[in-house]
C-alpha cells in the first residue's frame, strides 16, 4: 500500500461537509427547503470528478506559474511583509474577475464553468460543483502576478483563500449584509450570479471583492421582489456528472458542425454562449424557456437514491485515498483511481435517471 | 543613454500614434500597445531610468507569439471580427500568448522567432497577391526588422542589432497603419 499523505485538499474535504450538514440542518430548523437529494449528491459528486481531474490540472497550472515566475519574474517580495500577500491577494481577485467573466461570455470557456451553474438548487453543495475541464485556461489569467514575481507559494496561498472564500457565499440563508455589500461578494449578490432572471445574466464575476464588478458595470444588486430562479435556462436534467462536465462541449461541437462556414464554426467556440448565425449575441429572455414549478427531481426508487448516496461515499473515500497516496501512486493505479470514480458517478446518474425517462421524453 | 533607448523610443512614438487613434482598427491598436509596451520597458531599461530586464523580454516575447500574428491577420483578414472588434481580438491575442507561454516554458526557444516571422512572411505573401504596395512595403519593412535582428547584424559602434529591429520595426508600423487607415476610408 502507498504511502499515505494528509494533503491540503483531503483537510478541506471535511470541512466543506461540515459545512453542508450545518447548513441543512439550519435550513430545517428554519423550516425551509433548500437542499434537494439528488442535487445536493450530485453536486458533490461532480466536486469530487473535479478533484480527481484537478489534481492534474493544478500540477500544469503551477508548474507553468513556476516556470514563467522563474523566468520573467521582475520583483523580490518579501514572504514576512503582509503587504505581499494582500497586493497578491487584490491582484489574484482582480485576475479571478477576468477569467470568471471570460468563464461567461467566451462559449468555450462557458462550456467548462457552465457545470458549476447547471445545480438547481443554491447552497453550499452547489459551491462544490466545480468544473472537471476548466484547467487548460484558468491559468494564462494569472501569469501577471508570475511576471511581477509574486513567489509560486504565494500564488497557491491566496488562490486558496479566494476559492474558500467563495464557498460561504454560496447560501440562501443569509439575507444581505448592508454596507458589506459595497465591498465584498455576499450571498446576496453571488445569488444574483447564479440566477436565470433577466436581470441576473452576466452579472456579479467577483470572487472576494465586488468593487471589480461596481468599476467594470456588471454589478446587480438582489431584487428582493423578484425570486431568483437557479440553474440554467436550457435545463441539463441529469444527475451524471461525465455528461453535466461535458453537454455543453457536445452541443458546441454539434452546433459548429451545424454551420456552413468556417467564419461561423469558429463563432460558436468564440462568440458569447448566446450568440446565433444570424448576428444576434443577446441572452433569450427567461419567458422564452418551458416554466418549471420545482426543481428537477429523481423518480427512482427510493433503494436506487440510497444506493447511489452509497456509491457516492465509496467515490469520496476513493479520491481522499487517491489524494492523499498519489505521490507514491504508478500513474497506472491513478489513472485505474480516475476511471473507477468516473464510472461509478455515469452509473449514479444512469440509474437515477432511468425514472424521468417518459418525463424527459416529454 | 545608449542608442537602443533612442530606437526605442521611435517605436514608442510610433505605437503610441497608433494607439491614440481611433480610425485603426482595434486589433492594429491592440497589437501596437503589446509592441508599445515592450518599447517602453525598453526605453526604461536603456536609458537606466527604471531598468526592468525580464519584464522587457516578456513582453517582447509576447510581441513576437501574439502581436505580430494579430498584426498579420489584422491586415490580411481586415474584415474578420478579430480585426474589427475588441472582443476577438483580445481573445486571439490570449490564445496565441498562451501558446507563446507554453513555449517558453518549454524552452522551445524558436518559437517567437519563427510564429514572427510566418506572421510576417504571410504579410508579404498576402500584399504582392493582392498586389498591395504600401502593405508590401510595411511588410517588408518589419522582415528586415526581424532578418537583421536575427542575423545580428550592427554597425559599431553607432547601431546595434535592436536599432535595426526597432527602426525597421517603426517604419513597417508606420506603413502598415496608413496602408490600414485607407482601406478603412
Amino acid at each position: 500500500m502507498p504511502e499515505f499523505v494528509l494533503s491540503p485538499n483531503i483537510l478541506v474535504v471535511p470541512i466543506l461537509i461540515a459545512l453542508v450538514v450545518v447548513e441543512l440542518g439550519i435550513s430545517r430548523a428554519m423550516g425551509r427547503s433548500v437542499y434537494s437529494f439528488q442535487d445536493s449528491i450530485t453536486s458533490i459528486n461532480i466536486g469530487i470528478l473535479s478533484q480527481f481531474v484537478n489534481a492534474t490540472g493544478a500540477v500544469i497550472s503551477a508548474f507553468m506559474y513556476a516556470v514563467i515566475e522563474m523566468k520573467y519574474g521582475t520583483f523580490e517580495w518579501d514572504l514576512a511583509n503582509p503587504f505581499t500577500w494582500i497586493f497578491a491577494l487584490l491582484l489574484y481577485d482582480f485576475m479571478y474577475y477576468w477569467v470568471h467573466r471570460t468563464g461567461h461570455q467566451v462559449n468555450i470557456f462557458w462550456a467548462s464553468h457552465v457545470t458549476h451553474h447547471s445545480s438547481e438548487e443554491f447552497n453550499f453543495s452547489t459551491a462544490l460543483r466545480q468544473a472537471s475541464t476548466g484547467f487548460y485556461f484558468k491559468w494564462v489569467f494569472y501569469m501577471p502576478l508570475a511576471v511581477l514575481g509574486i513567489p509560486v507559494q504565494v500564488f497557491i496561498v491566496v488562490g486558496l483563500i479566494d476559492l474558500l472564500y467563495q464557498v460561504w457565499v454560496h447560501t440562501r440563508l443569509v439575507g444581505r449584509l448592508g454596507w458589506i455589500e459595497y465591498v465584498l461578494v455576499t450571498p446576496s449578490n453571488h445569488r444574483v450570479h447564479h440566477g436565470k432572471n433577466d436581470y441576473c445574466i452576466d452579472k456579479n464575476y467577483g470572487g472576494i471583492f465586488c468593487t471589480w464588478d461596481r468599476i467594470f458595470g456588471s454589478y446587480a444588486d438582489e431584487r428582493l421582489e423578484e425570486p431568483i430562479v437557479y440553474g440554467l435556462k436550457k435545463r441539463l436534467h441529469s444527475w451524471n456528472p461525465v455528461w453535466s462536465n461535458l453537454h455543453y462541449w457536445a452541443a458546441m461541437f454539434k452546433k459548429a458542425g451545424e454551420q456552413e462556414n468556417w467564419r461561423n464554426k469558429l463563432m460558436c467556440f468564440f462568440a458569447e454562449p448566446a450568440w446565433s448565425p444570424d448576428g444576434n449575441s443577446s441572452p433569450k429572455p427567461l419567458s422564452e424557456f418551458p416554466v418549471a414549478d420545482e426543481v428537477f427531481v429523481s423518480r427512482a426508487p427510493l433503494a436506487i437514491k440510497l444506493s447511489g448516496l452509497a456509491m457516492t461515499l465509496f467515490s469520496a473515500g476513493l479520491l481522499v485515498l487517491y489524494l492523499g497516496s498519489k505521490q507514491a501512486m504508478s500513474a497506472e493505479l491513478q489513472i485505474f483511481c480516475a476511471t473507477t470514480a468516473v464510472c461509478t458517478f455515469a452509473l449514479i446518474g444512469y440509474f437515477w435517471t432511468q425514472g424521468n425517462k417518459k418525463e424527459l421524453q416529454q | 543613454m545608449n542608442s537602443l533607448a533612442i530606437s526605442d523610443s521611435l517605436l514608442l512614438l510610433v505605437t503610441i500614434m497608433i494607439v491614440a487613434s481611433a480610425k485603426h482598427s482595434p486589433s492594429l491598436r491592440f497589437s501596437a500597445a503589446v509592441f508599445g509596451a515592450a518599447a517602453l520597458l525598453g526605453v526604461l531599461r536603456f536609458t537606466g531610468l527604471l531598468p526592468l530586464p525580464q519584464m522587457h523580454s516578456f513582453f517582447s516575447g509576447l510581441g513576437a507569439t501574439a502581436a505580430y500574428p494579430l498584426l498579420a491577420a489584422t491586415l490580411i483578414w481586415s474584415g474578420s471580427v478579430v480585426a474589427q472588434h475588441w472582443r476577438f481580438a483580445s481573445i486571439f491575442f490570449v490564445i496565441a500568448g498562451a501558446f507563446g507561454l507554453v513555449a517558453s516554458a518549454l524552452e522551445f526557444t524558436f518559437w517567437g522567432n519563427l510564429v514572427a516571422l510566418v506572421s510576417v512572411a504571410a504579410l508579404v505573401v498576402h500584399a504582392v497577391i493582392a498586389k498591395d504596395v504600401q502593405a508590401l512595403l510595411g511588410g517588408s519593412a518589419l522582415l528586415a526588422a526581424l532578418i537583421l535582428f536575427a542575423s545580428k547584424v550592427a554597425l559599431p559602434p553607432y547601431l546595434q542589432p535592436g536599432d535595426f529591429l526597432h527602426v525597421f520595426m517603426a517604419l513597417g508600423l508606420i506603413l502598415l497603419s496608413r496602408r490600414a487607415r485607407l482601406a478603412a476610408v
